[in-house]
């Protein structure tokens, strides 16, 4: 079979030693960038990028990658381990994950993450080298409508988010909207609410916004307790899944991995989607509704796997078009500019050997990974038994040295501050913070699809229903929001009787 | 008295004027920095590595490329506007950083002319025009002639308000009298994207950007602008060869160094750069990317180009009527 | 005499209705279009109200269902570990990474229960020490180190 063949051409270039050792290169690289909070994988590809010309455009090509995926493990051990997502996908990691971790079952997060994301990632490079190109074709019918409508299903998904009052949880998502409103609309090229401050005239970055809400608040609480402490590491049950732990995740990171994979390929913003929708979809269905925000492994274990698809599979426009899904990806591209190299439709043909071997490392580099995280999660937790007042400012430089390292610019650690203080009176106040960070996040691109179809339509609103991707999605919203606000409903009535 | 002060003073004027001259000649003596207001992986990204790489080969100093991206380059080139003038911080700036802006926006915060000291060019880039092939023209002509019997129906996409694509099809529908509505994206390859699928039917766009599509067949390309054929779209004819002379736009990019800079670190700065573009292979890889090199006579003429597309480009703004204020 | 049930939410509504007020408030400034070319405006004044009409209902709900009192501020560790954060950004372009840290670490010990000048003046040191390591010459992040370097 021809896939058969082209598998063994892409091993065929993976397993050189060069390429070996600059994929173990990468991943090590990325794993320790994802796990440093603030610095990301973009600004460590373009750092290194350097390094890269004179090596051949393969070999640079399957090290920039690794760093890229192993960013993706790294950014969920900070998650789990001090609630601080590294990444827009490892949001949703710290919901159940740092929960788990205070319980003392770091160890098991830690492993279901890897390996979540380790199946996730084989499953995603076969879907990769099987339906690459068809499955781009698909991605060009998405419209200005159709993502709209995506947005739309990704926002009432993120109610399910919420474990408290929903009633509030939207409030947050429209907070979460206006503060992503901040910066310059890509429709008018006006600046919104920047005050004329230059820098924030691209918005507030995710990084920093969830430094503060996540990482700073989390420090400043966690001071508070003193006395009450509770010393996270004492009661380390063990380092591995138990059997039931094991069954509860394991059809949770095939759903999250499924998932994964039909959003990423979608370049107008799939990928981030993904963990989300998987959190929401497993808590929607699970029958262990209760413990999730509590510590669930499979609030764990979904999101993880779907993080690690959708981020493999967000290479499928970049390998069959030539477009990227995403800054790291316009990098990529960047870096095939400088090796001579054009992305595109022709490189399956030109270039079988970059394409294949591409391939075939990327899941090389998964396996590299999990090698080397599931040993570490030992480390990692004990770590944890580090008294706090030694971990926490180390905790809070990582962040500041994070955050400057982004765009070079103070400015930006002063408002992670300030989110550091609105996630306080968030949390005094019960409000929470994941549904803000949803709506940050899809707001802009709700209203930049939005008008954009709009705009296509002449002004025509019926467009959403009529493009049949676009209505069925907004069919499926409405099916959803029913399914969300009845069942509470209820029980809030319940509530109600009872006081 | 007067004789020891003027002595002095003589002195110390001949210590400033040969330092100034010393500096020059020892000059690199730290590691350079040229700051690329954009994000890494796109077309200044690509000069300023090529440009670094160069130099520091030739200068034996280490030449470092950051990034500074945001607030639509504005971030990175007022960086470089206040930055020390001793030749150790240049910044990679071309048409819509250093002549677009300026048309655009009341309050920028740096004046291209007064702020800095223009190095030289270095690639020219002409302008594909890319549509979408479920569109049923095959030749610039016939594209202006659906477009006049439709006004407003065709779809041009570019990276934003203002931005170089923007203005490069405003200018065209500008001189060939058509009307067609102008969607905004938050970059090229965003829409690019849509191109593809067809929500938008064309775009005015730098080659390298839809070029493997092009060459894939994925996206027919009309026209070029520019006097020559790009080798890389040997079989796209150029604006006057499809019959519509009048629409010529390039858009360049460049390297600058800070107002002030002494003239003898920019005079260097431009014999070390514009040898390292001369040279076959370094114009051959530009080429490849649909760039063609193409350095100034001096600074001074360069200062002069830059002047001239100011004027010019505040023209069609003004016709056009683009205000992204804010 | 108004009975607050839950002073959390009425306090929590009453931030929404400003958040989404404030919103309203500035879009004002860019215009509005239609619903066919929304302009810049459009989408803001569209969720801003809509969070000062869900945000009332929150402040209804402080005033008629049963809630608890918000949590309380503990203000000395809100306060010195922002400051540790404030000032390491004010210190890191004007003193370098090195002061910056120290400044961070002090500030934001002193945040916590215990403060021992020798622990944290050794934490300082040592994360000082491997910031420098591994972030300046290690990664080769262009971060000043000393002061006066830019």
């Amino acid at each position: 079979m021809e896939l058969l063949g082209n598998i063994g051409l892409g091993l065929g270039v993976a397993l050189t030693l060069v390429n070996l050792v600059y994929c173990f290169v990468g991943v090590l690289v990325g794993t320790l960038v994802g796990v440093l909070p603030g610095l990301g994988p973009l600004a460590t590809m373009a750092m290194l990028l350097p390094l890269t010309f004179n090596l051949s455009p393969v070999t640079a090509l399957i090290m920039l990658a690794g760093i890229y995926y192993g960013a993706q493990y790294g950014g969920s051990t900070t998650a789990i381990l001090v609630n601080l997502p590294g990444e827009s996908s490892s949001v949703v990691t710290c919901l159940d994950g740092y929960q788990m971790a205070r319980q003392g079952r770091a160890g098991p997060a830690l492993a279901v993450a890897a390996l979540g994301s380790f199946f996730a990632g084989t499953f995603a490079t076969l879907v990769i080298a099987a339906f690459a190109p068809p499955l781009a074709e698909v991605a060009l019918n998405f419209g200005p409508a159709a993502y709209f409508s995506l947005m739309v299903l990704g926002l009432v998904s993120a109610v399910v988010l919420a474990a408290g009052s929903l009633l509030k949880a939207f409030c947050m998502i429209l907070l979460g909207i206006l503060l992503g409103l901040i910066g310059t609309d890509v429709n008018s090229g006006m600046a919104r609410f920047t005050f004329n401050i230059s820098a924030l005239s691209d918005g507030i970055g995710f990084v920093i916004v969830a430094m503060g809400v996540f990482g700073f608040t989390e420090v400043i609480l966690n001071l508070e307790l003193k006395e009450k402490r509770e010393i996270l590491t004492k009661k380390v049950k063990n380092l591995w899944l138990t059997k039931s732990e094991f069954k509860a995740a394991a059809p949770a990171v095939v759903r999250g991995t499924l998932l994964g994979c039909m959003l990423g390929i979608l370049p107008g913003g799939g990928a981030l989607l993904s963990s989300f929708a998987a959190y929401s979809l497993e808590k929607k269905i699970s029958k262990n509704r209760a413990q999730f925000g509590k510590g669930a492994i499979e609030g764990v274990a979904a999101p993880e796997a779907a993080n690690n698809a959708g981020a493999q599979t967000s290479f499928i426009p970049l390998l069959t078009l030539g477009i990227p899904s995403n800054p790291v990806m316009a990098l990529m591209i960047g870096a095939m500019m400088i090796h001579n190299i054009q992305p595109g439709p022709q490189i399956v043909i030109n270039q079988p050997q970059l394409f294949w071997g591409m391939i075939a490392s990327m899941w090389i580099g998964n396996l590299m990974l999990v090698i080397f995280n599931l040993p570490l999660i030992g480390m990692w937790v004990r770590l944890l038994s580090v008294p706090y007042r030694l971990l926490f400012p180390s905790i809070l430089l990582f962040c500041g040295i994070g955050i400057y390292s982004l765009s070079s610019n103070t400015f930006d650690i002063y408002i992670a501050a300030l989110f550091g203080l609105l996630g306080y009176i968030f949390v005094k106040l019960e409000c929470e913070p994941a549904p803000l960070m949803l709506g940050f996040i899809l707001g802009p691109m709700l209203e930049e699809y939005l008008r954009r179809a709009m705009l296509l339509s002449r002004g025509d609103p019926t467009i959403f229903l009529t493009n049949s991707i676009s209505a069925g999605m907004l069919i499926a919203s409405a099916i959803l929001l029913v399914i969300v606000i009845v069942p509470t409903g209820r029980k809030k009535r319940e509530d109600v009787f009872t006081e | 008295m007067v004789k020891i002060v003027s002595k002095c003073l003589i002195l110390f004027a001949a210590m400033a004027f040969s330092f100034t001259g010393a500096f020059a000649q020892d000059y690199p003596t730290q590691p350079i920095r040229i700051i690329v207001p954009y994000t890494a992986g796109g077309s200044s990204d690509y000069v300023g590595r090529t440009v670094g790489a160069k130099l520091q080969e030739n200068l034996g100093r280490p030449v470092v490329v950051e990034n500074r991206p945001g607030g639509n380059a504005i971030i990175g080139t007022e960086l470089v506007a206040k930055a020390r003038p001793d030749g150790y911080t240049l910044l990679v700036a071309g048409f819509s950083v250093l002549a677009a802006n300026m048309a655009m926006y009341q309050n920028l915060p740096y004046d291209t002319l007064r702020d800095f000291a223009p190095i030289t060019n270095v690639q020219d880039s002409q302008i594909v025009v890319a549509v979408n092939p479920k569109v049923p023209v095959n030749s610039i002509k016939e594209l202006i002639a659906y477009a006049k019997a439709n006004p407003g129906k065709l779809n041009y996409g570019s990276a934003g308000v203002g931005n170089t694509l923007h203005l490069a099809g405003e200018i065209f529908c500008l001189t060939t009298g058509v009307k067609m509505t102008h969607i905004p994206y938050k970059g090229a390859s965003q829409a690019l994207t849509d191109l593809l699928g067809g929500s938008i039917q064309l775009m005015f766009d730098l080659p390298q950007t839809p070029l493997s599509n092009i060459q894939a067949g994925r996206l027919k390309a009309l026209a070029v602008t520019g006097e020559k054929r790009l080798d890389v779209l040997p079989d796209v004819p150029t604006m006057a060869q499809a019959g519509v002379p009048e629409y010529d736009f390039a858009t360049w990019t460049g390297l600058v160094a800070p107002a002030n800079t002494p003239p003898a670190i920019v005079d260097r700065l431009f014999k070390e750069i514009t040898k390292a573009l001369n040279q076959p292979a370094v114009r051959d890889s530009f080429a490849k990317q649909a760039m063609v090199v193409k350095p100034n006579a001096s600074p001074e003429a360069f200062r002069q180009f830059i002047k001239n597309e100011i004027d010019r480009i505040r023209k069609v703004v003004q016709a056009a009527d683009i205000k992204p204020e804010g | 005499m108004i009975r607050f049930r839950s002073l959390r939410d009425f306090f929590a509504g009453l931030m929404f209705v400003a958040f989404g007020g404030a919103a309203v408030w500035l879009a004002q400034a860019y215009p509005f279009g239609n619903a066919g070319r929304m302009g810049p405006a459009y989408f803001p004044t569209l969720v801003g109200s809509l969070l000062i009409i869900l945000g009332a209902f929150v402040v209804v709900r402080g005033l008629a269902v049963h809630g608890q009192k918000p949590g309380s501020f503990h203000f000395r560790p809100l306060i010195l570990v922002l400051a540790g954060i404030v000032l390491f950004g004010f210190t890191l372009e004007r003193l370098g990474l090195m002061i910056a840290i120290f400044t961070l670490v002090v500030f934001s010990s002193l945040g916590g229960s215990e403060f021992r000048y020798r622990g944290v003046l050794f934490l300082a040191a040592v994360l000082a020490l491997g910031s420098f390591l591994v972030f300046i010459y290690g990664l080769g992040l262009q971060i000043p180190a000393w002061p006066f370097s830019y």
